[in-house]
């Protein structure tokens, strides 16, 4: 995993997991690690869109 | 032959050439036909750029790799997000107001020409050749898409459903230009919208709840809740620069010309992100729960796991709408670029350089001739669906990001830039993703548009401070911007 350590928000990769069942702990942070990457980059996106659409339309009254 | 599926892609296919008719009343010259007159409203233009920038890949391809590699093919959507946010924030805007101060221009080769003052003709030529060879197959392979849903959901022979699905796109496309394709995209892109609310939706409650299907999903396979399972650094770049295709796309960048006002771009960037981040949403939740409901009796092809999946949710009537999206989603693509193609012909080709006395009626006809033209020639490419021509395909969106992606942004922001920068950028863009595609290994296996991108903007930079600067005319022009 070539993806530094703060920026990747997981403590271990999948193939140290493989074949064995997870701790609540590891469980925990791989989904944590799935649904920041899944959601926030998209729902940002979205939150500055609405901004925008509000700063924009104040601009033009 | 299911009677609820074939009554409601019939219906659905009676829709869109009820919308060609109708605006085939209404186009009266070339920039109605190519550029709806400029009059397209920012909801319309919205959904009409989301619909036809994501083809069939929002429906059978990302599902699909979903259900089979589970979260780590969420990248390329979050690269393709970051990519359409940037593209309507930052060149939306500012294109479609450039596009008119530069002489009305209303093809993105009649913007490159005009915006530098090129007498020479070789920046609308270059261009629109590009754009013309690379839509025809790209349009050829939409139809091969087109033509197989329709031999896998109705049975039929597969010359038959290529014609079929041909025929209809191209009927609503000779009609009414523009205008029609935008219309028939808005409604294409709200079925799209709908059917990747509704399988998610109606699918969770089958597999017991969210909890138990991602608990379920993960007993299967680990790997497939790990977003970055089996990547590395490169890998996720690689999926990740997807994005940058937007900037260059002329099917696209099209729908920013044609809104009625740069006043409506701000709410037209609302409806299109929304759209866009809630049906990726929809497909990779598709895919991914797909992953538990089959879990048991897993399905041959990965790509049908939205059409298996309507199948056993709803009653076939709704499963026919909701399959319809997939058509819609495959047509609007193809409309989109077949007008493209045909606005190169009439507007690049014919009316600049064959014929620069030709009326407005002749112009419309010589678009809709094209439009018949091209759509030939991708249906007798497709007719062979294994043709190896048809791989083209896959430089075409690589392609655009690289060589027109620095050239229109560079162009929008640079005044400094040069006719021959942006001549030298598109060319290194557009070779460094052919040279590229061709290498294996290490830093190679990176996508192709991120080295033809980089390449493309230092040409433009060397280039244009190396030339002499521009014209005061350009300067104003651009200020006046």
């Amino acid at each position: 995993m070539g993806l530094p350590f703060f920026c990747s928000l997981k403590f271990f990769s999948t193939t140290q997991l493989k074949g064995r069942r997870l701790s609540e702990m590891e469980y925990t942070s791989l989904t944590a690690a799935t649904w920041f990457w899944l959601l926030v980059p998209q729902l940002v996106v979205l939150a500055i869109s609405v901004l925008n659409f509000f700063i924009e339309r104040r601009k033009q009254q | 032959m299911n009677i609820p599926t074939v009554s409601s892609f019939i219906f659905y296919l009676l829709g869109m050439l009820a919308i060609g008719i109708y605006f085939y009343l209404r186009t009266r010259d070339l920039s109605d036909y190519v550029l709806g007159g400029r009059q397209l409203g920012g909801t319309v233009a919205a959904l009409s750029a989301g619909a036809s920038d994501m083809s069939g890949w929002l429906l059978l391809g990302l599902p699909g790799a979903m259900y089979v590699g589970g979260m780590n093919n969420v990248w390329i959507g979050v690269g393709l997000v970051i990519g359409a946010y940037l593209n309507w924030q930052f060149v939306a805007k500012r294109l479609r107001i450039y596009t008119e101060v530069a002489n009305d221009s209303i093809t993105l080769p009649d913007y490159l020409e005009n915006r530098f003052n090129d007498q020479s003709r070789v920046l609308r030529v270059a261009s629109a050749l590009v754009i013309l060879v690379f839509f025809t197959f790209y349009t050829s392979a939409g139809m091969v898409g087109g033509a197989i849903l329709f031999e896998e959901t109705f049975g039929l022979n597969y010359s038959l459903a290529l014609w079929l699905g041909a025929i209809v796109i191209v009927s609503y496309t000779f009609l009414g230009g523009f205008m029609a394709v935008s219309w028939t995209d808005f409604f294409q892109g709200l079925l799209m919208f709908l059917a990747l609310c509704a399988v998610p939706m109606f699918l969770i409650g089958k597999v017991g709840g969210w909890d138990d299907a991602v608990s379920r999903v993960a007993s299967l396979n680990v790997e497939h809740v790990d977003i970055f399972s089996g990547m590395t650094f490169l890998g996720i770049i690689s999926l990740m620069v997807w994005g940058l295709g937007y900037f260059g796309q002329p099917h696209i960048l099209a729908r920013f010309m044609s809104v009625k006002s740069s006043r409506e771009i701000p709410k037209a960037q609302l409806v299109g992100m929304s759209w866009m981040v809630l049906s990726l949403f929809g497909a990779i939740f598709t895919g991914f729960l797909g992953i538990a409901y089959f879990a048991d009796a897993p399905l041959k092809n990965a790509e049908t796991v939205f059409i298996a999946l309507t199948q056993v949710l709803f009653n076939p009537w709704i499963a026919g709408i909701l399959l319809a999206a997939i058509l819609a989603a495959i047509m609007s693509t193809i409309d989109s670029q077949l007008l493209v193609c045909s606005s190169a012909i009439a507007e690049d080709f014919y009316k600049q350089i064959l014929r620069k006395n030709a009326g407005q009626k002749e112009l419309v006809w010589i678009s809709r001739i094209a439009v018949l033209v091209i759509a030939l020639i991708a249906i007798l490419l497709a007719s062979n669906p294994n043709s190896k021509v048809l791989s083209l395909v896959a430089y075409a969106w690589g392609g655009f990001g690289a060589a027109f992606g620095p050239v229109v942004i560079l162009s929008l922001f640079w005044k400094r830039m040069t006719r021959n920068g942006a001549l030298v950028g598109m060319i290194l863009g557009a070779l460094t993703v052919i040279v590229w595609k061709q290498l294996k290994g290490g830093v190679f296996d990176v996508y192709e548009i991120l080295p033809g991108f980089i390449l493309c903007s230092l040409g433009i930079i060397v280039v244009s401070l190396l030339d002499k600067e521009p014209s005061e005319e350009i300067i104003r022009e651009f200020e006046k911007v």
